[in-house]
């Protein structure tokens, strides 16, 4: 009764201690500012980090469920994701940032359409949240690539949880994000909701959130394709 | 208007050239592939010394972007072996190498050994030969514990150093 408490302790743990940890700290602010920019709205960070959380999760079962099952070499995917995600993050972060500060938009011409065009990015934008979660999974920095990889699925594959063992290494890389998200997010709603003006910082927030993207997105193509920053 | 659509063109710029280097970066590594033969003669581990029977190669491994976390396995682990292994390192028993594994001649090091991540190997040489090797991963959680990183790299060296 008690190792596969143990197990799942240290699953949680070994996550944790992968967010915490430098190397995916760029990402983490970035998670930080998309998840606490709907400032106004607690419920909706709440989702949205829940979300966030959910994504990491879903990638780090089914990647250590493939992996297990022999479908994918932990070499191999290792060196691939490690080699590429970290690439196509910088472009990516900057392109999405770009979206955030309305520099780029998506056409709408029609009338009316409008509105559901922008219903439809708000619920992408919450569900951005998931996609988030999953992009920043995959990108393997050497941290996370030794823990979950070389303690997680020897941890997974001896105690025969394939997918919870991952699950849970997956809530542990969110939970720190998340925490942090909420006190952003509780105690920005404290102050807009004192000045009553929840919609002007809901405005900043995205901004601040588009220029922390483009940042991040910058700083991510400097060091991991220019190799700047060595 | 105008600083707006110069900052989106100057990032949409940005990217494209990102996307530009990555390509010439990969031309450019394949141009700089070698034969796997010239690859084996440049990565063959030089012969014993006469001295000694065999000896211990401390290999490691890193890519081209450094972390702060994998600096610090570094020093802590070049350290170890430079400090307490100095006697063992001055008559040829034990070798500190420092290998990028993202340069294509070193690449065959990540299925040799497999590597996960950016790692310190012990590799037992004997002939010439190696007879058997051991991918040190728990410096990675003992990390924040340098007393304990320490102490774990010493007793594999040692370990080692008693089946030489």
């Amino acid at each position: 009764m008690e190792a596969p408490f143990v197990a799942a302790a240290t699953a949680l743990w070994l996550g944790i201690l992968t967010s915490v940890s430098p190397c995916p700290l760029a990402s983490n602010i970035v998670a930080i500012s998309y998840i606490g920019k709907g400032l106004g709205d607690t419920r909706r960070v709440v989702m949205a980090g829940l979300l966030y959380t959910a994504g990491r999760m879903l990638t780090y079962a089914v990647l250590g469920a493939l992996i297990v099952a022999s479908l994918a070499s932990i070499v191999g995917v290792s060196d691939a994701l490690q080699r590429y995600m970290n690439q196509l993050l910088g472009p990516a972060l900057i392109v999405a940032g770009m979206f955030l500060l309305e520099l780029l938009r998506w056409r709408s011409d029609a009338g009316g359409v409008a509105e559901r065009v922008q219903r439809g990015a708000d619920r992408w934008g919450l569900w951005g949240s998931a996609a988030l979660g999953c992009l920043f999974a995959l990108s393997f920095c050497p941290v996370s690539a030794a823990l979950f990889f070389g303690s997680l699925i020897p941890l997974a594959i001896s105690s025969g949880a394939f997918v919870v063992m991952p699950s849970l290494y997956g809530i542990g890389t969110g939970l720190p994000v998340l925490g942090f998200a909420l006190l952003l997010a509780f105690g920005a709603g404290a102050i807009s909701s004192i000045f009553d003006r929840v919609t002007r910082v809901e405005l900043w927030a995205r901004r601040v959130t588009g220029v922390v993207f483009i940042a991040v997105g910058v700083y991510y193509s400097l060091t991991y394709i220019f190799e700047v920053f060595l | 208007m105008k600083p707006r659509k110069a900052i989106t063109g100057l990032l949409l710029a940005f990217v494209a050239v990102s996307f530009g280097y990555l390509a010439l970066r990969s031309v450019r590594a394949t141009r700089e592939w070698r034969t796997p033969d010239a690859v084996e003669a440049a990565a063959r581990p030089p012969e014993s010394s006469p001295q000694t029977a065999g000896k211990i190669v401390a290999y490691y491994f890193h890519v081209t972007v450094r972390c702060t976390t994998c600096r610090a396995i570094e020093a802590y682990s070049k350290q170890v072996i430079h400090q307490r292994f100095a006697k063992e390192l001055s008559d040829g028993r034990i070798e500190w190498r420092l290998v990028n594994v993202q340069l294509p001649e070193n690449r065959h090091f990540i299925q040799d050994y497999q590597l996960f991540t950016k790692s310190l190997v012990l590799a037992l040489m004997k002939d010439g030969l190696q007879q058997e090797y051991k991918v040190l991963n728990e410096t990675w959680e003992l990390v924040g514990d340098k007393a304990a990183l320490e102490q774990y790299v010493e007793k594999e060296v040692r370990g080692y150093l008693r089946k030489l």
